[in-house]
């Protein structure tokens, strides 16, 4: 047997602890027996999430592939045009929205603790956006998980932000379509300094030198021109290129300009790839996704000692982002943190993944002032304020316990339960026995509540739901 | 503070709830089956005694996120030609859009037209606005100045997470009402901190009856503190659970074809007038980031809010309308010149200012000028936000205004920003005085 992975501040978890903390701060939420299983030597929780960063398959793993539409089932080849046609049509664009919603869900059933499943999400999350800004933007949000975020999940973020700034959603969402050298939009250009890369000024109060409002409207400049084809053949017919990422020369400023002291001046697009690049290295840039990283993992309020160490990895390895998760992974301080309040999204999805459903939705069609398809694990997490794609602004849902822990939300959590699992049953799942349940999801865990007074079918939504409520389910 | 203080606001908290708030009803946020956004509303509960809380005031925040264009709203007449120059593109195809403003009364200043109820209101001198205002900490960015709106800090730096309404709510002794609030540490960040709060969405789901109760001893026994503890999940289902059985207990008097934000407002009021209900309330509104389609959405969005104010008011009723002061906070206004369809992030902006008890038909501006502009940008504020807060806070709540609270603990470091005078009309209610470290 080999030694303890564990020499720190986690090596007095207990086999059973280390396999609970897996499963719920790492992962999405045990499947029947995962934690048993994990608990049976000290290091099998921690081999477990190392061997799903690390396999040779992770990179594929966590690739979800192109929507059906219309009977159709989309190639990489056409999966952009259409799904860029998609935003010229509000019906398509609900059943695209639809179908990618769908299968992000399910996408979170499969793996066996989520590890690389929950750094998606963490990344889809820095790179929020609100689906109602526009037909073309809900069209191609999915689009951008699949071919943004989780192409480069385990990859480097310098691409990853790249990639997502070339992209038309993010160019759509922040209305970077709009902005040429004769007229600078600075919405992109401010929320790159001030989301996805450098960070807002005030979290970070200590820094020497910060950006100023010049650097915003230089980075503005630099990246004028990016924008979305709107080419037609005809008055009818869509070019090809209709819809997708477009670098328009004519609109494009080639003054060189200077971010942070730092000269920009190639030629066309590559100046803008050229600052991106600039930016992602950047020490600052370690800082922040450092910071944002432990939230997410660990604390309300990260210390000051692990932020720079993960950013040494961050910044030493040109922001490699497997490098990265690795180094998270075996910071035992992360393992070793107090529990906080798991956020909606996450405990509804531990909840699917608990009682064993493979497909989480049932399509119901719902009117809304655009006709679209709504799901009710959709409207479910809408109703806890967490729905995917539906955070206005674009910083993406907050990673403390403030925002989830207050009255209101702590009363919906109950009756979304029930109501989730009476949804089940039209989608044909039978439910299981609560006891047996139990005892495979969290061995050695008993009931904290006592619901003797309903009977039949309520009963069991009750004992089912009370484990969902009253357990590690609750916490991450 | 210490347990003990604990304890004695559960227990009031509880005979609060027994014999309090049962003429509430609130129907708030709908982001529950359309996907419409209007924000978290929260409020500090006021559960007995109410009727002792001097004058009997009443306080909403409405917070707009999003960053709203003040000229957009409102801008002085005489500089009409200035801002079509700056606005021309965003105009074009719109002829005459800036002559279809309204004028305010005789002050030199016109406002948009979708703000027609307001306008009204000013007009009877229950509504005033102020303008070139911002928040100490300028950055252009949403979440610095947004945060620095709430936290009521000088600038960078705070170290604290907590906001400047829930540090005047903690402050207040334990015999005023507005001390025994219901709890939570839920957003928006002005509520947040160590008084209790509470918060409601509105949303008339339920699941099994008295299952959330079931929980309850369950999360006290179990011994985490996540659970258990006195921020815990025990201690905010207990107050949803209250804070709903008043809600659904009380009649219902929504309109049809209210809108969500409406509902919110209508809401928020018909528990605010409850004799025992809540008397300082914030409501969070959002989308007012008009980077692109300025013109429409914007405008759109200044009708709901209208319609949503005047709901307000009419729900209230003319007698509680006498005791209110609304006023309406964004974090930072928008860039005098037009990206072609939009303005993007700038500085000063205006504040809606409205109430029975607001000495209105004003517009309190020590106006810039938008000949010359804030980095050759933006709206230069002239007024620092703080100023608005504690001259209402002074006038309409009796915290003294030269309390060391004011200028060193609600608004830390800011004894140079003096409060504006003169916001109210009804006499100033006594003085809340110091006792025991707490405000009586």
């Amino acid at each position: 047997m080999s030694s303890d992975r564990f020499t720190g501040a986690a090596a007095g978890l207990t086999p059973q602890q280390r396999a609970r903390i897996a499963v719920f701060r790492f992962g999405l939420g045990p499947k029947p027996g995962l934690i048993a299983r994990l608990s049976r030597s000290p290091n099998a929780a921690f081999d477990a999430c190392w061997a799903e960063l690390t396999a040779s398959t992770a990179k594929a793993n966590v690739l979800i592939p192109p929507p059906r539409v219309n009977g159709r089932q989309l190639t990489p080849d056409d999966d952009m045009q259409r799904c860029c046609f998609a935003g010229g049509n509000d019906i398509n664009s609900g059943t695209i929205r639809y179908q990618e919603l769908s299968r992000r869900y399910c996408k979170h059933l499969e793996p066996e603790v989520g590890l690389v499943e929950r750094l998606a999400l963490f990344w889809a999350n820095h790179f929020s956006m609100h689906e109602e800004k526009s037909v073309p933007v809900r069209s191609v949000i999915g689009h951008f998980e699949r071919t943004v975020v989780r192409q480069h999940v385990l990859g480097s973020y310098p691409e990853m932000l790249k990639a997502a700034v070339a992209h038309p959603a993010l160019i759509g969402y922040l209305d970077n379509f709009r902005s040429t050298k004769n007229a600078i939009n600075e919405n992109l250009a401010r929320e790159i300094l001030e989301l996805y890369t450098l960070g807002t000024q005030r979290r970070f109060p200590n820094r020497s030198i910060d950006y100023t409002q010049e650097d915003i409207k230089s980075l503005a400049g630099i990246i004028t021109g990016w924008g979305i084809s709107y080419r037609m053949l005809s008055r009818t017919a869509h070019h090809p290129e209709y819809g997708s990422f477009r670098f328009r020369q004519s609109d494009h400023d080639e003054v060189t300009r200077k971010v942070l002291g730092q000269s920009f001046g190639a030629p066309g697009q590559a100046k803008g790839f050229a600052a991106l690049q600039w930016l992602a290295e950047h020490s600052y840039t370690g800082q922040n996704i450092a910071t944002k990283l432990l939230r997410h993992f660990g604390f309300d309020n990260p210390p000051e000692s692990l932020v720079s160490r993960l950013r040494h990895i961050y910044v030493h390895t040109g922001g490699n982002l497997l490098e990265v998760s690795k180094s998270l992974l075996r910071m035992e301080e992360v393992w070793a943190a107090p529990l906080r309040l798991r956020p909606p999204h996450l405990w509804a999805v531990a909840m699917a993944r608990g009682l064993g459903f493979t497909n989480v939705d049932f399509p119901d069609t719902m009117t809304s002032g655009i006709h679209r398809i709504e799901s009710h694990w959709q409207m479910r997490l809408r109703q806890l304020n967490n729905a995917a794609w539906g955070r206005v602004t674009p910083d993406g849902y907050p990673d403390i316990d403030a925002a989830w822990l207050h009255p209101d939300a702590m009363r919906m959590r109950p009756v979304i339960a029930i109501q989730m699992l009476h949804d089940s049953k039209w989608r044909g799942y039978a439910l299981p026995n609560p006891d047996t349940l139990r005892s495979q999801l969290l061995p050695g865990s008993v009931r904290m509540a006592n619901v003797s007074r309903y009977t039949g079918d309520s009963r069991v939504r009750a004992e089912l739901a009370e484990i969902f409520l009253t357990s590690e389910y609750m916490t991450r | 503070m210490s347990d003990h203080e604990h304890e004695m606001i559960d227990r009031r908290l509880e005979d609060a709830i027994a014999a309090g708030c049962e003429q509430s009803r609130l129907l708030l946020t709908r982001r529950a089956m359309l996907g419409v956004s209007t924000g978290l509303f929260s409020w500090a509960c006021l559960p007995r005694h109410a009727e002792a809380f001097d004058g009997d005031r009443r306080l909403l925040i409405v917070s707009l996120i999003g960053g709203m264009d003040g000229l957009h709203v409102a801008y002085p007449l005489q500089e009409r030609n200035t801002l079509r120059g700056y606005r021309a593109s965003m105009l074009a195809g719109r002829g005459g859009y800036l002559e279809r403003y309204r004028a305010l009364g005789r002050s030199g200043f016109v406002i948009n037209s979708n703000l027609e109820k307001f306008a009204a209101m000013f007009g009877r001198g229950e509504a005033a606005l102020v303008h070139a205002v911002a928040p100490p900490l300028q950055t252009r960015s949403h979440f610095d100045c947004m945060d620095n709106l709430q936290n009521g800090q000088p600038g960078f730096g705070n170290p604290t997470r907590d906001g400047w309404l829930n540090r005047f709510l903690s402050r207040l002794a334990e015999n005023q009402p507005a001390r025994r609030g219901l709890s939570a540490t839920g957003s928006p960040l002005i509520l947040q901190g160590e008084a209790p709060v509470q918060s409601w969405s509105g949303s008339e789901l339920t699941g099994l009856a008295g299952f959330a109760d079931a929980l309850l001893p369950a999360y006290r026994q179990s011994g985490l503190p996540l659970f258990s503890g006195n921020h815990g999940v025990a201690r905010q289902l207990e107050l949803g659970l209250a804070t709903h059985s008043l809600a659904t207990t009380s009649e219902s008097g929504q309109s049809a074809g209210d809108s969500s934000l409406t509902r919110s407002f209508r809401g928020t009021a018909r528990l605010m007038k409850a004799a025992t209900g809540p008397r300082i309330a914030v409501l969070s509104v959002d989308g007012l980031d008009t980077h692109d389609g300025q013109v429409g959405r914007l405008d759109a969005k200044l009708a709901e809010l209208d319609n949503g104010l005047d709901a307000f008011r009419t729900e209230l009723g003319s007698d509680i309308w006498a005791r209110t002061v609304v006023v309406c906070v964004t974090e930072f206004g928008r860039t005098a010149r037009s990206n072609v369809i939009g303005t993007d992030h700038g500085t000063g902006t205006v504040a809606l200012l409205l109430g029975g008890n607001v000495n209105g038909g004003r517009v309190i501006a020590d106006w810039p000028g938008i000949a010359t502009l804030n980095d050759d940008r933006d709206l230069t504020a002239t007024i620092d936000i703080r100023s608005l807060f504690k001259g209402i806070l002074s006038e309409h709540l009796g915290l003294w205004k030269y309390d060391t609270l004011m200028n060193t603990v609600i608004f830390p470091d800011s004894h140079a920003i003096r409060p504006m005078e003169g916001i109210t009309r009804l006499p100033k209610p006594n003085r809340l005085r110091l006792r025991n470290n707490r405000l009586t």
